[in-house]
């Protein structure tokens, strides 16, 4: 278990997830007040020991921290409930909700992942949780702000997270870019014909980029990327500019939003977790 | 970045619109291009070491190529010298256009104008004649190519993936003149990007060819109708038809759209010259 205080100058968007070592006592949560959160009583008993896991980390908690240094001019609703549905996309009205539902399709599909992937099955679900929480909250700062989007908004959505994800040390960064880059390998399908008129884009897409913004961000902590062959080498070397083209839209567009005094206030932890 | 494909691009489509008639009446059009003028644009024809492409750098002078694109673009202010060049770029005669940012450069080469040529088509493509069809596809290789200069010159922030950024400046470029440059610019686009994937170009062959900064040419020709679409749902009615855009992409295309155009007028407008960019919106790009 690891806690991490947060240079992160960037620290703005979410992260989530954790579980504070009882040896290992973290300071007070400074949690963002605009920031309103909540786990959801599922009606589905299964879902309870997902609220369990999520409550027990405080999940929500340290993404309410890692907004912490951002100035919201309006409430932002963050919660965990069962949607009866598959997922439920970020909108002004309602805000960030991740779906029991979602997190259960999760835990299911690391742990049939296969072994030799670069993550446990534990660590993916982590990791792929923590994508998806500052996935939706990327769409939340960007539509709270107006910003402007070059690019598909689901792709910018996943790099603004990227970005989030690669603030906290290089532990961190392994432990979510390779859980999450798991996941999406893990949970692959086959594409063809009008799949590709989706606003989405495909999981082996989302795996790459990530790894690329990861490899950009630091080479040699992810040096695995292109040693492994993970990553095409035509891709690879043009990664650090596309990290550093991430990195300059956040600094334009929502640094302006930030204040630089709370930025050490952040804490993030990533939990060992067991899966049933 | 750029230095793949044009297949991208829609860069052709500027090329062009710019190398088209500026005039009908040449009087009224000399006066029009004399006061689209822009000392950050430099332009130059390299002369190719293949012969072979000779006849086509003529052609391209003959039609003022780069003199239409330079106007074309001189509503900009720049922030820093951006040469636009017509060249033979490679010795194996792949075809490409390409923006190198080390130079600020915006180079065409002369190898994708005459593999444009040879895509044209043998009938009319969304009722748009076939050589019309292959001036839009070379309009919007250049206009993408347009994009990637623009983000680097003027530091626009771009975050999502910078290819598809520049599609998106492409289309909507294209889509703030006329209806029939419109329709022109976007069927070439459209043409391009299916005519590209016969040819083994975004195509998906494996999981390997997701790791493509590009998106693949199926999203690319989606994402473009979708853009057309969602700015004139009237004229490009056709780009909803039950077999393109699913109902389910469609229906979030006006909001695509708007994405984009707020996107421009946030980062790039800033950077117009209003009165400029209102002649070059009366300027008839596309030859008839």
């Amino acid at each position: 278990m690891r806690c991490i205080r947060a240079l992160a100058f960037l620290s703005i968007v979410s992260h989530a997830m954790s579980a504070m070592a009882q040896t290992d006592a973290p300071p007070e949560l400074a949690l963002n007040p605009k920031v309103e959160l909540a786990y959801g009583e599922p009606a589905n008993p299964a879902f309870k020991p997902i609220r369990d896991r999520l409550v027990a980390a405080k999940a929500l908690e340290q993404l309410a921290s890692l907004l912490g240094p951002l100035d919201l001019p309006r409430p932002l609703k963050v919660q965990v409930v069962q949607c009866d549905a598959p997922v439920r996309p970020y909108a002004t009205a309602t805000g960030v909700t991740i779906c029991y539902e979602q997190i259960a399709r999760i835990e299911e599909i690391a742990l049939k992942a296969p072994r030799n992937s670069a993550a446990t099955p534990p660590q993916m679900a982590v990791a792929a949780f923590v994508q998806t929480l500052l996935h939706e909250t990327a769409h939340a700062i960007i539509d709270i702000y107006k910003l402007p989007v070059w690019g598909r908004a689901n792709d910018a959505a996943d790099r603004l997270a990227a970005l989030m994800m690669l603030q906290f040390g290089p532990e961190i960064a392994l432990k979510v870019v390779y859980g999450a880059a798991g996941f999406f390998e893990a949970s692959e399908q086959t594409w063809t014909g009008s799949d590709f008129a989706r606003a989405a884009s495909p999981e082996a897409q989302r795996y790459y980029n990530y790894l690329c913004m990861a490899y950009g961000w630091n080479a040699d902590t992810f040096r695995g990327v292109v040693a492994q062959g993970l990553l095409p080498e035509y891709r690879a070397y043009r990664c650090a500019n596309e990290y550093q083209q991430a990195l300059a839209a956040f600094k334009t567009t929502i640094m302006p939003h930030v204040d630089p005094s709370k930025l050490d206030k952040v804490y993030v932890s990533i939990p060992e977790i067991t899966l049933p | 970045m750029r230095s793949r494909l044009v297949w991208l691009g829609p860069l052709a489509v500027l090329a062009a619109l710019l190398l088209a008639e500026i005039a009908t009446s040449a009087r009224a059009q000399t006066a029009v291009s004399d006061r689209l003028t822009n000392e950050s644009l430099v332009i130059d024809y390299v002369e190719p070491r293949d012969p072979a492409y000779l006849p086509v750098m003529q052609r391209l002078k003959d039609q003022q190529l780069l003199e239409r694109l330079q106007q074309f673009l001189s509503p900009v202010r720049f922030k820093h010298k951006l040469r636009l060049t017509a060249r033979q770029c490679t010795l194996d005669g792949s075809p490409n256009a390409f923006y190198y940012p080390l130079d600020w450069q915006l180079n065409i080469c002369y190898e994708i104008v005459g593999f444009l040529d040879k895509m044209t088509p043998t009938e009319p493509v969304n009722g748009v004649p076939p050589k019309r069809v292959i001036m839009g596809a070379l309009a919007g290789v250049i206009l993408h190519e347009v994009g990637h200069a623009l983000f680097d010159n003027l530091e626009v922030p771009v975050l999502g993936r910078e290819e598809d950024a520049a599609d998106q400046l492409a289309a909507f470029l294209a889509l703030q003149f006329d209806k029939d440059v419109a329709t022109t610019v976007v069927t070439g686009m459209a043409y391009a990007q299916l005519a590209l994937k016969n040819v083994g170009m975004g195509v998906v062959t494996d999981r390997r060819s997701f790791s493509d900064e590009h998106g693949t040419a199926d999203q690319r020709f989606y994402n473009l109708l979708c853009i057309a679409y969602g700015s004139d749902p009237g004229t490009f009615a056709s780009a909803a038809a039950p077999d393109v855009l699913p109902p389910t992409r469609a229906e979030s295309c006006k909001q695509e759209y708007a994405q984009i155009r707020d996107a421009f007028y946030k980062t790039i407008f800033p950077y117009i010259d209003p009165e400029k960019m209102a002649l070059v919106q009366t300027v008839k790009w596309l030859p008839e």
